[in-house]
C-alpha cells in the first residue's frame, strides 16, 4: 500500500508543469535585449534564455521610509524635498505613513506595519513620485547649468528636437540607472521614446517638460521601484 | 458488499459505495430538502441562524465609535443612586440628585460637576440627560463580561466577539454583507485594537479595514496627480501609467514576480481600484477643509472643498484640530458618497488640545480614569455622545432613497464599543478616585435597527455589577455573570438584518426592533 502511494505521488509530480516559462518573443522586441543591470558588469541578459517566475514569490513593499529615502536619493535631493501635500505637510512620515507601508506608533498605536498594500498606496506612491519629479525637473530646467538629470536634452517650442537623439536616450539611461539601479533595454528605452511621441500629440504646446514628467514618474512608480 | 479482513472497504468497494451514494442524493436531494423545509419554524430557522431581513439591495451602514481607556456604563445609562445600594459608599455610586431618572425609560443620565479633571485644572460641567432624552427611542444597551482586562486585546474582542465568526470583525462582516461595489467598504480610523484587522483570512481583500490617520489630510491621496503643483494634464498622466505598466510587464522584475500575490495585488489595486477612487472625485467631495490660506491654501493647488464641507466643519468646527471631529466628519462624508458601509472611529490616548476648556481629550482617554475616575467618564461620554449625537443629525438630514423616504440614519447602525468595564470599590464616600479595568459592564447600540429604549439584562445596586440576559428572549438573568462576548457580535449584526447563515453565532435576536 505505502508503495502503491509513493508511486502514485511520484508520477503526480512528474506530471506538475514547469514553473519556467519562456517569454513571448514578440514580448520585448522580437529579439535579445541589452541591459547592464546591478553587478552586470555592463554585460548584456539574453531575454530570449527565459525568465524563471519566482516560485516562492516573496516581493516586498518597500515601506514609506526606503520607498522615500530612495526616491530621494535617486532624484539627486533630500527626503525633506520629495513631498509635502500643500505644500508644507509631509506626505510620506505626516499625512500617508500607513499608506505607504508605515507605522504611527504615537498618534494611533499602529506599531506594525500592513502587510499588503492598501487601496489607496498606488495613488500615494503617484503623487509623491510626481511632485519628488517635478520639483527635480523645476530645478534643472531653471537652472541648466547646474542640472543634476534633466539636462542635454534640445528643445525647440516646448518640444524636444529630437525625440530620437542621443540626448533622449541618455536621459532615459539615467533615470533608469537611478530607479531601477541597472540600465533600460532596449525595450524599455523603446517604449520611453514612444511615450514622448505620445506626449507630443497630447500636449504640442509644452511636450518636452510634460515628457521629462511622465517618463520620471513611469520610472520611479514602476514596481521595480517600489518592491524588493 | 465485502470487507476485507481488517474491516476497511477496498479501494473498488469504495469507489462504488461513492458512486451509489451519489446517484442517490441526485434523485432523493428535492425531496430530503423539501421534508427539511417543511419541519421550518421560525425559531428552527433563527436557530440555524437563518433569519435575516431581506437582502433587497441597498446597503446598511455601520459605525463604530471606540470608546478607548473603558467606557463605565455605570457611569452612564445605568448608574446607580447611592441610596439604591447597601454598599453605595464603598461602591462607585452618585449622589441621588447625580443621577437623573428619564421618563418611561429604563435608562439614566449623569449630571457630573468638578472643577477639575484630576490633576488637569479645568472645570467639568457635563449632562447626559438632553442626549438620552433626544435619543433613547433608539437606543439600546447591552451588558456584558468581557474576557481580558488588556486595552489591546479586550479592544479587538469588542469588534469580533473574542472570535465568534472565525476571528472576523463586525466591519469585516457588514463590509462582506453589504460593501459589495463600494470602492472603500471599511475605513477604520481606530487605533490599537480597533484598527486590527480580523483574522478570517478567507475574506476578500476588499473587506479588510483601510486605516486612516489623519482624517482631515488623507482625501488628499485619493488622486494620483491632481493638487500637485505643475503636475502634467491628466492625458499625459494617463498615458504615463500606460507605459509604466507595459515596462513593468515586460521588465525582468515583473515577469519574476508575476505570480507573487503582492504582484498581483499591486495590479489589480492599479488597473481596478485607484482608477475608481479617482473617477468618484473623492479627493474634493471628501475634502472637509476650506480654503484657507496660508494654512490651507487649497484653491492654489487647483482643490476645492467639499460640496457638504460647509455644513459638516459648522457642526465639527475643530475638525483640524480634535482628531474626533476630523474623524466623525470623515465618517459622514464617506457614508454620504457611498465610499464605505463600515467606518471607525474614536479617541485616541493622546491628549487634545481644543474646546472650550481648551482640553479636547485628556491623556488615555478613558483610562484617565485610573487618574480621576468619576471626572474622566464623566468628560469622555460627553465627548462621545456629543459625537454620536452629531452623526445622527447629519445622517437624518441625508436623504438615502427619495423614493422610499429613508435617510441615511434609517439604515445605519452606531455601535458603541469599548475595552471594559472600571472597577467598583472607591474609599468611603470619596468623590476623586480611581479605579482599574473590570470585565463587567455594558455597550450602548443606537440605531433605527435596534430594540430601542431597552436595557438587556441589568445591574445589581449592592455591588453595582451588571449581569446577564438571554439574547434570544431578552430576559433578564440576575446572577448570570459569565462571559456573553459572542451575544454582544451577533446581536449588533441581528440587528442590522445580516445573513448569519453557517456563522454559529448565538441567536440574538432581543437586539432587534420588531
Amino acid at each position: 500500500m505505502r508503495l502503491e502511494l509513493l508511486a502514485v505521488v511520484s508520477l503526480a509530480l512528474c506530471a506538475c508543469p514547469a514553473v519556467t516559462e519562456l517569454p513571448d518573443a514578440g514580448g520585448s522586441g522580437g529579439g535579445s535585449a541589452t541591459g547592464g543591470g546591478a553587478g552586470g558588469g555592463g554585460g548584456s541578459i539574453d531575454l530570449d534564455a527565459g525568465i524563471t517566475r519566482s516560485a516562492k514569490g516573496r516581493l516586498r513593499f518597500k515601506g514609506n521610509e526606503r520607498f522615500t529615502v530612495d526616491l530621494a536619493v535617486g532624484l539627486g535631493g533630500t527626503v525633506d524635498q520629495v513631498c509635502k501635500e500643500l505644500g508644507q505637510y509631509d506626505c510620506s512620515f505626516f499625512v500617508h505613513p500607513v499608506a505607504l507601508g508605515g507605522v504611527e506608533p504615537y498618534g494611533v498605536g499602529l506599531y506594525e506595519p500592513p502587510s499588503v498594500t492598501g487601496a489607496t498606496t498606488s495613488l500615494v506612491v503617484e503623487r509623491v513620485v510626481l511632485s519628488a519629479c517635478t520639483a527635480r525637473i523645476n530645478a534643472d530646467l531653471s537652472n541648466p547649468a547646474g542640472a543634476l538629470i534633466f539636462k542635454g536634452v534640445p528643445v525647440s517650442g516646448g518640444k524636444l528636437s529630437a525625440v530620437d537623439g542621443p540626448g533622449v536616450r541618455a536621459l532615459i539611461v539615467d533615470l533608469a540607472q537611478r530607479g531601477w539601479l541597472r540600465d533600460p533595454s532596449e525595450a524599455e528605452v523603446a517604449e520611453l521614446v514612444q511615450l514622448a511621441r505620445d506626449v507630443e500629440v497630447a500636449q504640442p504646446n509644452d511636450a518636452a517638460k510634460q515628457w521629462m514628467q511622465a517618463a520620471c514618474f513611469a520610472v520611479f512608480s514602476s514596481a521595480e521601484a517600489v518592491f524588493y | 458488499m465485502s470487507l476485507k479482513g481488517n474491516g476497511r472497504l477496498s479501494r473498488r468497494e469504495l469507489m462504488q459505495a461513492l458512486a451509489a451514494c451519489g446517484a442517490g442524493s441526485t434523485a432523493l436531494a428535492p425531496f430530503l430538502s423539501g421534508c427539511r423545509g417543511a419541519l421550518d419554524t421560525p425559531e428552527a430557522l433563527e436557530k440555524r441562524g437563518g433569519r435575516r431581513d431581506a437582502l433587497d439591495g441597498k446597503p446598511k451602514f455601520l459605525i463604530t465609535i471606540s470608546a478607548a481607556g473603558g467606557a463605565s456604563i455605570i457611569d452612564a445609562m445605568l448608574a446607580v443612586r447611592g441610596s439604591e445600594s447597601s454598599n453605595g459608599a464603598l461602591l462607585n455610586t452618585f449622589a441621588d440628585a447625580q443621577v437623573q431618572l428619564v421618563p418611561n425609560s429604563p435608562f439614566r443620565a449623569v449630571k457630573y460637576d468638578s472643577g477639575s479633571l484630576g490633576s488637569i485644572p479645568i472645570p467639568v460641567h457635563t449632562d447626559q440627560l438632553a442626549f438620552v432624552n433626544k435619543h433613547k427611542a433608539q437606543m439600546l444597551v447591552a451588558t456584558s463580561v468581557g474576557t481580558s482586562v488588556n486595552h489591546t486585546i479586550a479592544q479587538k474582542r469588542a469588534l469580533t466577539g473574542n472570535a465568534a465568526w472565525r476571528g472576523r470583525t463586525l466591519q469585516e462582516c457588514v463590509a462582506l454583507q453589504w460593501g459589495a461595489g463600494f470602492p472603500l467598504p471599511n475605513v477604520n480610523m481606530g487605533i490599537g485594537g480597533y484598527a486590527e484587522r480580523g483574522t478570517d483570512d478567507s475574506l476578500p481583500g476588499s473587506v479588510y479595514g483601510e486605516t486612516v490617520v489623519n482624517p482631515s489630510l488623507w482625501p488628499l491621496g485619493l488622486d494620483g496627480s491632481r493638487g500637485i503643483q505643475g503636475a502634467p494634464a491628466k492625458n499625459v498622466i494617463e498615458l504615463a501609467r500606460a507605459s509604466r505598466n507595459r515596462l513593468d510587464a515586460q521588465s525582468v522584475f515583473g515577469q519574476t514576480f508575476a505570480d507573487a500575490d503582492a504582484m498581483k495585488r499591486w495590479n489589480e489595486q492599479r488597473a481596478v481600484s485607484a482608477p475608481r477612487l479617482e473617477a468618484l472625485d473623492l479627493i474634493t467631495n471628501l475634502n472637509v477643509l476650506p480654503n484657507l490660506p496660508p494654512q490651507l491654501p487649497l484653491t492654489s493647488y487647483g482643490l476645492a472643498s467639499s460640496p457638504d464641507g460647509a455644513r459638516v466643519r459648522q457642526v465639527l468646527p475643530e475638525y483640524f484640530t480634535d482628531p474626533v471631529q476630523g474623524q466623525a466628519a470623515m465618517a459622514f462624508l464617506l457614508l454620504k458618497y457611498r465610499v464605505s458601509v463600515a467606518v471607525t472611529l474614536g479617541p485616541d490616548f493622546n491628549v487634545a488640545v481644543g474646546g472650550s476648556s481648551g482640553i479636547a481629550n485628556p491623556p488615555l482617554a478613558f483610562d484617565f480614569s485610573h487618574n480621576d475616575h468619576r471626572a474622566g467618564q464623566a468628560f469622555m461620554w460627553a465627548r462621545i455622545l456629543r459625537t454620536v449625537d452629531v452623526l445622527i443629525d447629519l445622517l437624518k438630514s441625508e436623504p438615502f432613497d427619495a423614493t422610499s423616504g429613508e435617510t441615511m440614519w434609517d439604515r445605519t447602525l452606531i455601535y458603541v464599543a469599548t475595552d471594559f468595564g472600571r472597577t467598583r470599590p472607591r474609599p468611603s464616600g470619596v468623590q476623586t478616585f480611581g479605579t482599574g479595568h473590570d470585565l463587567n459592564n455594558g455597550f450602548l447600540m443606537i440605531s433605527p435597527m435596534v430594540k430601542g429604549n431597552t436595557v438587556l439584562g441589568g445591574v445589581d445596586p449592592n455591588t453595582t455589577l451588571t449581569y446577564g440576559f438571554d439574547a434570544r428572549t431578552g430576559t433578564a438573568l440576575p446572577g448570570k455573570h459569565d462571559s456573553n462576548e459572542p451575544d454582544i457580535f451577533s446581536g449588533v449584526l441581528t440587528a442590522m438584518g445580516a445573513d448569519l447563515t453557517g456563522s454559529g453565532l448565538p441567536d440574538a435576536s432581543a437586539f432587534k426592533k420588531a
